[in-house]
């Protein structure tokens, strides 16, 4: 049996819901902070509830919460410190992957798609892959060409306070 | 005139104890492709501390706000306040024009009872002081999490393991600088700028 932290928003409760119960039928127990129980004591809850899981699966909506972006920042964390903690993005219809979960394997639903949490489900219970900690030649590259332009910005600037 | 990438103003003490987690800081913002800019930052000298920190936040799409030292100190036990003050401004700002910020506490801060109205907010508890990576973990986390979408995909592993570098690149500079104690803002974030291209590289 794994535990599962099913990260959502509000309007994807139904959907929460949903893989709660193909966890269930599948043996797992499901972690989540539900709606209701928002406010201060719920990061705390979050931080206990992502600590004891094994696996996390992020239902991208098509807006983010600050809720939510607390949850992926503590999941992220937790994938950096350990890195055989699964990540698991579900994302339905054609929105992009986020970029704080693009290192991981996305799941895609299909629009019409009726039973999506059996491929969700195969995803938590298959064997992780753990991320290169370093970045590759293109992220590399953008690092390149943003530090170029701050490091005119800052001569600029020098030369500026010499004057 | 280059234009800067976005900017990051970093509200944290500026004493020698907290200078590995500024460092911690002003690196990870780099490596992520923003710039980071402080109360250090000089501007106009004509111009008040205040009006220029209150520019400086007005220009940055995000800002780093660190609590951690918020408490009594001296015989006197006066707390410093201008970290949340200045914190109150970004809050503002960000409710007015989109503006991010997100707060360090350390993990033994009081912060629940000094400035309860923040209860609600996601400050990000870390070690304090000597927690240079837990520092480096909660500020690329939300950079990833709330960054400008073309952010380089960054993990903490490289910043960490740059910090070496980093510091030998500054010592270096201190060393051009007379040996004073602390770089100019601009001479510590170029500091940084070099360090991401050498690993660039």
């Amino acid at each position: 049996m794994a535990r599962i932290f099913i990260s959502n928003d509000l309007g994807d409760e139904h959907r929460a819901d949903e893989l709660r119960s193909a966890l269930a039928e599948r043996g797992h127990q499901a972690l989540s902070v539900r709606a209701e129980d928002q406010g201060a004591k719920w990061y705390r809850q979050v931080d206990e509830d992502l600590e004891n899981s094994d696996a996390v699966v992020v239902i991208v909506g098509s807006e983010t919460s600050k809720w939510q972006e607390s949850e992926i920042q503590q999941a992220l964390e937790k994938s950096w410190q350990t890195p055989d903690t699964k990540i698991v993005p579900v994302m339905f219809g054609s929105q992009d992957l986020p970029n704080a979960l693009s290192d991981f394997q996305a799941e895609v639903v299909q629009p019409g798609t009726q039973d999506w949490t059996s491929a969700v489900v195969q995803a938590v219970e298959a064997p992780s892959m753990v991320v290169d900690p370093y970045p590759g030649q293109r992220d590399k590259q953008r690092m390149a060409q943003k530090n170029s332009a701050l490091r005119s910005w800052v001569a600029e600037q020098r030369k500026m306070l010499d004057q | 005139m280059t234009a800067a990438p976005p900017k990051v103003f970093i509200n944290c003490p500026y004493d020698s104890d907290y200078e590995p987690v500024l460092d911690a800081l002003v690196l990870t913002t780099v490596f992520f492709g923003l710039t980071p800019t402080s109360a250090l930052t000089s501007g106009d000298p004509g111009r008040a501390r205040m009006e220029r920190i209150v520019l400086a936040i007005e220009a940055a799409d995000y800002s780093i706000h660190d609590l951690s030292r918020c408490r009594g100190e001296g015989a006197q036990g006066l707390t410093r306040m201008n970290m949340p003050l200045e914190l109150g401004i970004a809050l503002y700002r960000s409710h007015k024009n989109g503006h991010r910020w997100m707060a360090l506490v350390p993990d033994d801060s009081p912060h629940q009872q000094y400035i309860s109205d923040l209860a609600g907010y996601d400050l990000k508890v870390y070690g304090g002081d000597n927690d240079r990576v837990g520092a480096i973990s909660k500020v690329a986390s939300w950079y990833r999490s709330v960054g400008p979408a073309d952010s380089p995909r960054i993990t903490p592993r490289p910043i960490t393991d740059s910090i070496p570098l980093f510091a030998q690149i500054k010592q270096h500079r201190c060393a051009e600088w007379e040996n004073e104690p602390r770089l100019p803002w601009f001479e510590l974030v170029d500091a940084a700028a070099e360090t991401v291209d050498r690993y660039t590289n």
